[in-house]
């Protein structure tokens, strides 16, 4: 490209490679440019007839000249009258061949002076109007791409959400999974945690149900998160209590003063403790003194922590199995009075192991209903399945219920038989044969059943014996060879442990234990078997159904529960057997989603009452809930059989709903929860009422009552 | 070349610095690099300026009216058509000179890559403090996808500045600080340089020219790697480029530069004189030695064990007393063959011993007697020991007699002083986990250059490790006869005239010398500053044929090879008489050198057939036969030798005292 014949002044040169927006004028025109007021806003410089741009100042010539290199960002037009055609033609060359982002306008403009400034002025217009158009088109692509952002980054988070609930919920089927969760959101972090003035000092406590089999804690080390400010503080101590969930035994119990605790991951290490035991068992860790937050994680021996701020908990496939929901809400709830453990059945699936012995074939299958397993028996062999090993320490008896499923089933042999882990199942099966008694083996009293007929199996367990490990055998033997019609099951496990000492089985000193409550959280999905919806009043149901949707919704995505009210009754739903015995307090975050939806009441109820009982003690309090309401924001009514709580929540505001159970009766027996919804009014258009959570405060001092 | 420190002038204290950036492809980390470069902490003034190269994407022009806005007075933009990276940078530096011409230095940022907050004080302090220097050039930090653990990831291209590296490999990434006065001196981008290493040949450019570089530490200079640009880092134009490089910079890749340069940077002998405790550095035994106590040298030597990549260390290490180096620096002629077999020896552990049983010349293995005074260890072998694999003590010594004039005569010299390798050596050293050395390999580097030199034979290069013009005298007379003939005297007086540094290379017969031939230089060979002997063919019976007339080739291979490869480091080979050296004319006319016959034929005899067929046959190699016998004159041009080859002798001399260039 030939620039010899055009060139600027290396003043000119910086406004033009470093300035705003520009425009280049030739010096006929710069009078009648410098006064156009719509200039504002644009710098001007001078094109020379000699093809040279200059800065106004540099009229008579200028430093340097030099050949331009290419086109500022901000050039935006060459307004020249005839004289300068030339040179306006070679720098029209020059801009065009440097491709410019943005249109330069090229416009000669002659004519009278006051022809010239109109013309400058609707040149100028011309070039602003065009940036404003660009820039409002720009606007609604940026809006546009916001949006579609937002969009995405919602999907992920509650993507994200709903990932960690799911392992968190149902253990984890990935190889490794790393799941991070902010303080705060469950029942385990610095916040979820209530603290309590006990005489002259505050305790905090967390309690966390383990994914894991307490067998497999011996490759997990327990680590708790201490930051620098508080560690080496002089007052208070932190105690971590890993407990057995079946039998409340403490299987490992550390106590450190904050002094003792390093900033950082402080290692706490249960594989010791663990190694006999097996079964769910949930982590207690307290902490007193004001300051300490300690967070809690589970990782693999080994593990690089780094410097994690927030709450991990890391979870390794080889050492989870799928625990169902009833697992999960059942582990460590309570330090209760359980001496009899009966095993569920999910349980069991996961840790039953079927043997057979040579040439025989067993088969094992598990009731979709939950209640019982079955064995197929095979011929005249001895077959069975082992559960194991079992803790034997404080052991009395093992119950079980079998029975023949088939009205023409063979004559068959049961037998409950408790064995030594060491020994092989094939002397096992032999000392079946033989009848006869042989150390390290236990067995329970042989049921002979024909056709549909049920019996229950107890393997008594010697106060004295040298047994310490065993498994548990359950064992059939078809006595005809007319097999093939029968299935032979066993419902109904249960463990009875010896309660009465007292001292060895709970080892947490119980002064201690009086002194802090448990708080648990619950996410909607995770209930959703205990759930059911009941409608306020007759035909409500036909208005959804006409409506064509559900009026329960539980949310995969956010966790809640949501319904939609019903103009005038009830809209709730009932979750059965949620509050246990030593409930004191049940907290929920409610939500209604709509902005133009009117108020709502919100009732949160507890009842020991069931079904239409229910629903009639709940109908028969509507009037005084709604009168109450229009008045009061919040109203209690507390009954034998049932306690409620009632709020008025205006839309879009997320709030909490307290029930206190601590002056109720009810506190003593297991109950169900309300979840409910009252129009003020009779509109109810808009909106869905949601609940995010709900919290279950237990008292200690109630549930220690019950201990032994 | 040595640097001329007054081309470039000293930078002040805060000189202002330009920046120019690139911009071609979209512009998502452009803000990123401007924002790096605006944002420096420093006391000197910046002036950015953003290349917009025929970019297609019209943000780069909103991004940088925003950025002006941001930074004004600092930033600058200017949109060209496009002319790819060399091209772009050009326009900036033009623009920076012109518009900023108080500027001392100009910043290559591309717009991918960005700064830390005080990058460009270090590069600048780097470049103030060593004044001469040209350039400063980082060490590389990459982020975006990087294999370091947490993310950092640090490439050392050269620890210290190296030419011999930056031939090899580009050691300097094209985010450098170039001092101003490169540019004033009128050196840019080659805009040619269209596919890649554009700053690699401006580089080469550079040192063309004497300019040298230094490393600035810890500059912070970052570098994204991207998954494409890794994709797109094809190697298949690379050689075509390289050579390319490589015909344009030929003086620099030129053998004797490149020697030189070893000389300098990568000696290729320690000489350890253990009873001193002292160590000589050097590739060319005529040449400075670079001298250092013991200690430095197993420091030295510490750091090569541990990163042999990186570090240059020599190839052989040559025990021997002061007494023996002594010695040995009394017969310089010998020196520089002598080391080249040093080099050449093929055994991890060498013991040499100076006698008079063989004919003089001669280096051969020998059996036995362990007496020897000099002791050659390969690196190799301390590379082995550091590993291990080998124990030093147990590692058994060859023997080699070598029988130089003089030499034998010096006395019973004495076995080197104990002197054990590993002393103060091998110390583990620590090593930073996330930084590596990414230079090109000192081990390659020797050997992709030593090939180079000599990749026909396959054998070490003859190290003359100077420029100066060299000439080369082949005789067939052998030691014994040379004081004999007045020729030499003539030749090597009129080269030193000329300011020729001589080469006598002399056909040497093997076998037991002669009883009692005490041989002593004639008093001109002072004046000669090598002497390369080569085997003659031992029976006389290899034969070739030239238009059916056969003759007899006088060199083994071996000594063929040895010529040749000693011929590459002169400029001008004069054979005295048709001696074996005629046999090499062919190979130093390809290598460039002038080839000249003397036939000192004395009055009435005649030129043997063997010997005349021999000139004929290598007449195309040879420039031009002196000759004062009007009769082998008269028979040289009836055999087809044009009239113009046929000259007297004195024009000869008078040809070398007008010097080769």
């Amino acid at each position: 490209m030939q620039t010899e014949n055009i060139s600027m002044t290396v003043t000119a040169a910086r406004q033009y490679y470093g300035g705003g927006r520009l425009i280049i004028v030739s010096v006929g025109l710069f009078k009648e440019a410098r006064k156009e007021v719509v200039r504002a806003g644009f710098d001007l410089l001078l094109l020379d007839d000699d093809g040279c741009v200059r800065c106004p100042s540099e009229k008579d010539g200028g430093s340097t000249a030099s050949r331009p290199l290419g086109v500022g960002a901000g050039l935006r037009a060459f307004l020249t009258n005839g004289s300068s055609d030339r040179a306006t033609e070679r720098w029209q060359t020059f801009v065009q061949h440097c491709k410019p982002h943005q249109a330069v306008l090229f416009k000669t403009i002659g004519g009278m002076p006051w022809q010239k400034k109109t013309s400058i002025r609707k040149a100028l217009l011309e070039i602003l109007s065009a940036e404003t158009t660009a820039l409002s088109a720009q606007v609604v692509s940026s809006t546009r791409e916001i949006m579609a952002l937002r969009t995405e980054n919602e999907q992920q988070r509650s993507d994200l959400t709903r990932a960690a609930r799911t392992l968190k919920a149902f253990g984890a089927h990935h190889r490794y999974v790393q799941l991070e969760l902010a303080p705060g959101n469950d029942s385990i972090g610095p916040q979820s945690s209530t603290g309590f003035s006990v005489e002259n000092e505050i305790v905090y406590s967390v309690q966390q149900p383990l994914l894991a089999d307490v067998s497999c804690l011996s490759a997990v080390r327990l680590y708790v998160l201490c930051d620098e400010t508080t560690a080496f503080a002089e007052d208070g101590r932190l105690t971590v209590t890993l407990v057995h969930a079946v039998s409340n035994r403490v299987l490992a119990r550390f106590e450190r003063s904050y002094t003792e605790l390093s900033p950082g991951w402080n290692e706490f290490d249960t594989s010791q403790q663990s190694q006999t035991s097996f079964g769910d068992a949930f982590l207690k860790v307290q902490w007193r003194g004001t300051g300490l937050h300690p967070n809690l994680a589970l990782s693999e021996n080994g593990t690089d922590l780094g410097d994690a701020t927030s709450l991990a908990i890391q979870l390794f496939a080889n050492y989870l199995r799928p625990v169902s929901c009833e697992g999960v809400e059942d582990a460590g709830c309570f330090l209760a009075d359980i001496d009899r453990a009966e095993l569920s059945l999910a349980y069991l699936r996961s840790r039953l192991q079927e043997f057979s012995t040579p040439g025989s074939k067993g088969c094992l299958t598990f009731d979709a209903g939950g209640q019982w397993f079955q064995i197929h028996p095979d011929d005249t062999n001895i077959v069975g399945c082992r559960l194991g090993p079992i803790p034997v320490d404080e052991l009395q008896s093992v119950e079980v219920q079998v029975s023949l499923d088939h009205q023409n089933g063979p004559t068959t042999a049961f037998w409950l038989v408790l064995a030594e882990t060491n020994l092989s199942e094939e002397r096992i099966v032999s000392a079946l044969r033989a009848g006869e008694v042989e150390s390290g083996i236990i067995v329970s009293a042989m049921a002979q059943l024909v056709g549909l007929k049920s019996e229950t199996l107890v393997l008594n367990f010697p106060s004295e014996t040298d047994i310490g490990s065993a498994n548990l055998y359950f064992c059939v033997q078809s006595l005809t060879s007319e097999s093939a019609f029968a299935w032979c099951r066993w419902s109904k496990l249960s463990l009875i442990y010896n309660a009465n000492d007292a001292d060895q089985v709970l080892s947490l000193p119980s002064s201690e234990a009086r002194t802090f409550r448990e708080l648990r959280t619950h996410r909607f999905p995770e209930l959703h078997s205990q759930l059911s919806y009941i409608d306020g009043l007759a035909g409500a149901q036909s208005v959804f159904d006409h409506a064509g949707y559900s009026p329960m919704i539980i949310s995969e995505e956010t966790g809640s529960l949501q319904t939609h009210p019903v103009s005038d009754g009830f809209s709730a739903t009932v979750c059965k057997g949620l509050v246990r015995r030593g409930a004191r307090q049940i907290s929920c975050e409610i939500e209604t989603t709509h902005v133009s939806a009117p108020d709502f009441i919100y009732v949160l109820a507890v009842s020991t009452l069931e079904g239409p009982a229910l629903k009639a003690a709940l109908i028969s309090h509507k009037d005084e809930i709604q009168a109450g309401a229009g008045s009061a924001m919040c109203i209690n009514v507390s009954l034998s059989d049932l306690a409620l709580v009632a709020k008025r929540v205006p839309a879009g505001l997320k709030t909490n709903i307290d029930l206190d159970l601590f002056a109720s009766d009810l506190a003593f027996s297991p109950s169900n929860v309300v979840f409910g919804v009252l129009p003020m009014g009779s509109d109810v258009s808009f909106g869905w009422c949601r609940w995010h959570s709900v919290s279950i405060e237990t008292a200690p001092d109630l549930a220690l009552s019950c201990e032994f | 070349m040595a640097i001329d420190v007054n081309t470039l002038g000293e930078l002040s204290e805060n000189g202002t610095i330009g920046v120019v950036i690139p911009g071609y492809g979209h512009p998502k980390f452009l803000v990123e690099a401007v924002n790096s470069a605006c944002t420096q902490v420093c006391d000197n003034d910046i002036r950015v300026v953003i290349v917009d190269d025929g970019c297609l994407y019209p943000e780069t022009a909103e991004t940088a009216q925003a950025l002006i806005e941001t930074f004004p007075g600092k930033l600058s933009y200017l949109r060209q058509p496009n002319t790819r990276l060399p091209g772009a940078r050009n326009a900036g530096i033009k623009f920076l000179m012109e518009t900023v011409p108080e500027v001392e230095a100009i910043f290559f940022l591309d717009a991918d890559n960005r700064l830390q907050q005080h990058s460009l004080e270090a590069y600048y302090m780097a470049l103030r403090q060593n004044p001469g220097y040209a350039w400063a050039y980082p060490d590389i930090n990459f982020f975006g996808m990087t294999w370091g653990s947490h993310g950092f990831d640090t490439r050392i291209t050269s620890e210290n500045y190296s030419v011999l590296k930056h031939l090899i490999g580009n050691i300097s990434e094209a985010g450098s600080l170039v001092h101003a006065g490169v540019f004033r001196s009128g050196f840019l981008y080659d805009e040619t340089m269209k596919h890649g290493f554009e700053d690699w040949e401006f580089w080469l450019q550079l040192l063309s020219a004497g300019y040298r570089g230094v490393r600035a530490q810890n500059a912070g200079f970052m570098y994204r790697r991207r998954s494409e640009s890794m994709l797109t880092d094809s190697r298949r134009t690379e050689e075509h480029l390289i050579s390319g490089m490589r015909r344009k910079h030929a003086d620099l890749y030129s053998s004797r530069n490149v020697m030189a340069l070893e000389h300098n940077e990568a000696p290729a002998f320690a000489v350890v004189l253990p009873d001193i405790e002292e160590v000589l550095m050097f590739s060319d035994p005529l040449l400075d030695h670079k001298k250092q106590s013991l200690s430095d040298f197993f420091i030295e030597l510490n750091q090569w064990v541990e990163n042999p990549h990186s570090e240059f260390f020599p190839v052989k290490i040559v025990t021997m007393n002061q007494e023996v180096w002594t010695a040995l620096l009394e017969h310089k002629q010998w020196l520089r063959w002598l080391f080249w077999k040093f080099r050449g020896l093929s055994q991890l552990r060498a013991g040499v011993r100076f006698d008079d049983y063989e004919s003089y010349g001669s280096f051969a293995e020998c059996r036995g007697n362990n007496d020897h005074c000099v002791e050659v260890i390969s690196a190799h072998l301390i590379q082995k020991m550091y590993r291990n694999e080998e124990l030093f003590e147990s590692y058994e010594i060859a023997n080699f007699s070598v029988s130089l004039p003089g030499m034998s005569s010096v006395g019973n010299l004495s076995k080197p002083a104990a002197f054990d390798l590993r002393a103060g050596s091998f110390a583990a050293q620590a090593t930073h986990l996330s930084k590596r050395y990414a230079g090109p390999s000192a081990i390659g580097i020797r050997k992709i250059l030593s090939e180079e030199l000599t990749a026909e034979e396959g054998r070490e290069p003859f190290a003359v490790c100077h420029k100066d013009a060299r000439l080369i005298i082949g005789t067939g007379l052998g030691m014994e006869r040379l004081s004999e003939s007045r020729v030499f005297d003539q030749l090597v007086t009129h080269a030193a005239t000329a300011g020729f540094e001589s080469v006598l290379v002399f056909e040497m017969a093997i076998g037991p010398k002669t009883d009692g031939c005490v041989m002593v230089l004639p008093e001109w060979c002072d004046t000669v500053s090598d002497i390369v002997p080569l085997r003659k063919v031992e029976n006389l019976v290899d034969t070739r044929t030239y238009m059916g007339r056969e003759f007899r080739n006088l060199l083994t291979p071996e000594a063929r090879e040895d010529g040749s490869l000693v011929a590459r480091t002169c400029d001008w080979l004069v054979a005295v008489g048709a001696c074996g050296s005629v046999e090499l004319m062919g190979e130093a006319k390809a290598h460039g050198l002038r080839t000249s016959v003397i036939l000192d034929v004395r009055e009435n005899t005649r030129l043997s057939d063997d010997d005349f067929t021999r000139i004929l046959a290598y007449e195309h190699a040879i420039k031009e036969i002196a000759c004062d016998d009007a009769v082998t004159k008269s028979f040289l041009s009836a055999s087809g030798v044009p009239p113009g080859k046929i000259i007297s002798v004195q024009s000869l001399y008078d040809a070398i005292v007008a010097g080769i260039r």
